[in-house]
């Protein structure tokens, strides 16, 4: 009877440490995708000054940065393969971003702003490409379709840009979205160590 | 395999920076430009250009909301949209910034919106506004329609 319960009791504590094995690259994977929602804010917010350098001489209300912080999630989500990561991290890359004051032009929208992206970023992600080359191409798509859908998102709800402004603004996003998810496909190879001539 | 698609994908960014380049250009080249520190008022896609010195500026003051809803103090002055666009009928205004941000004004907001001197540029505020989206700065442009 003892016996018993001691192999009881043995039992339950190796399925508790089973439970906490399986448990723990969960946790690790939040705490990765946490980082990165603060890093892409703050990597916003150092690269403003010279992306304002850039939007003030084109005279368009912004779309460079976005881009930039965009990238985080779509290393995260790449890197995580979760199916739906990006959109969670994208709201609390949004709700960091209101926490932190860094709103930009969105004001209390910022969460909205982020988490569709990363919807965005989501459903680039789930094309049938299982490939390193075809993560790259993955990631780059999920990278435009991310910047894309916050300048539109930015466009309807707050600047109602005329047509000939809306094309570069979009077009400007579009380009910064294209090299943030070159580079971001790069960093996702390189981390997750996939061959790069499979 | 590998080398292909990197090829590709940055074939794909040069070709869009020689269509942003290209369309950037055209835009710039037939933006409307402004001369500092002066507003360009249009009225009937007639332009005519404004300086907040011309007027006889009134010390303003009010509590507006920023766009992260806290409440912020400002003082100034300035002069009412009213004022510079005199007695032209209207049943739009738009004001325009330097970065193409725009806000409508209505003959309702005519007795609250301001246009305020900002560190030598100008500034609208509307008075009882909720939120900060009518709270342009480095306004540039009116359009009266």
């Amino acid at each position: 009877m003892k016996e018993g319960i001691i192999f009881h009791g043995k039992e339950k504590l190796r399925a508790c440490f089973n439970r906490i094995q399986a448990i723990k690259p969960l946790v690790y994977e939040c705490i990765f995708m946490l980082l990165l929602c603060v890093a892409g804010i703050l990597a916003k917010k150092a690269i403003n000054p010279t992306a304002n350098m850039i939007t003030d001489f084109l005279h368009i209300p912004g779309g460079i940065s976005t881009a930039l912080s965009l990238m985080f999630p779509v290393i995260g989500a790449g890197i995580t393969k979760g199916r739906w990561n990006a959109g969670i991290m994208g709201l609390l890359q949004g709700i960091s971003a209101l926490m932190m004051g860094s709103v930009g032009s969105m004001g209390v929208l910022i969460p909205m702003a982020y988490f569709l992206p990363g919807v965005a970023i989501d459903l680039m992600m789930m094309l049938p490409f299982h490939t390193p080359s075809g993560m790259r191409v993955k990631a780059f798509l999920a990278n435009i379709a991310s910047s894309l859908t916050a300048a539109v998102f930015a466009d309807i709800m707050v600047f109602h840009l005329p047509a000939t402004v809306l094309s570069v603004y979009l077009l400007v996003a579009t380009m910064s979205g294209a090299i943030c998810g070159y580079a971001a496909g790069a960093v996702i190879n390189q981390i997750t160590g996939s061959k790069e001539n499979e | 395999m590998n080398k292909k698609v990197k090829l590709i994908l940055s074939g794909v960014i040069l070709c869009l920076a020689l269509i942003t380049s290209i369309v950037s250009a055209t835009y710039l080249k037939g933006r409307k430009s402004t001369p500092e520190n002066q507003i360009a008022v249009s009225v009937n896609a007639e332009d005519k250009f404004i300086s907040l010195s011309d007027f006889k500026l009134s010390s303003v003051s009010e509590d507006i909301k920023n766009k992260k809803g806290e409440t912020k103090h400002i003082e100034g002055d300035g002069v009412l949209i009213r004022d510079i666009i005199g007695s032209v009928s209207f049943t739009e205004i738009t004001v325009i910034s330097d970065d193409e941000y725009r806000a409508a004004l209505t003959s309702d907001d005519m007795e609250n919106a301001w246009l305020l001197s900002d560190e030598g540029t100008a500034r609208l505020i509307v008075k009882g506004d909720e939120n900060s989206k009518r709270d342009v700065k480095n306004v540039v442009r009116i359009e009266v329609k």
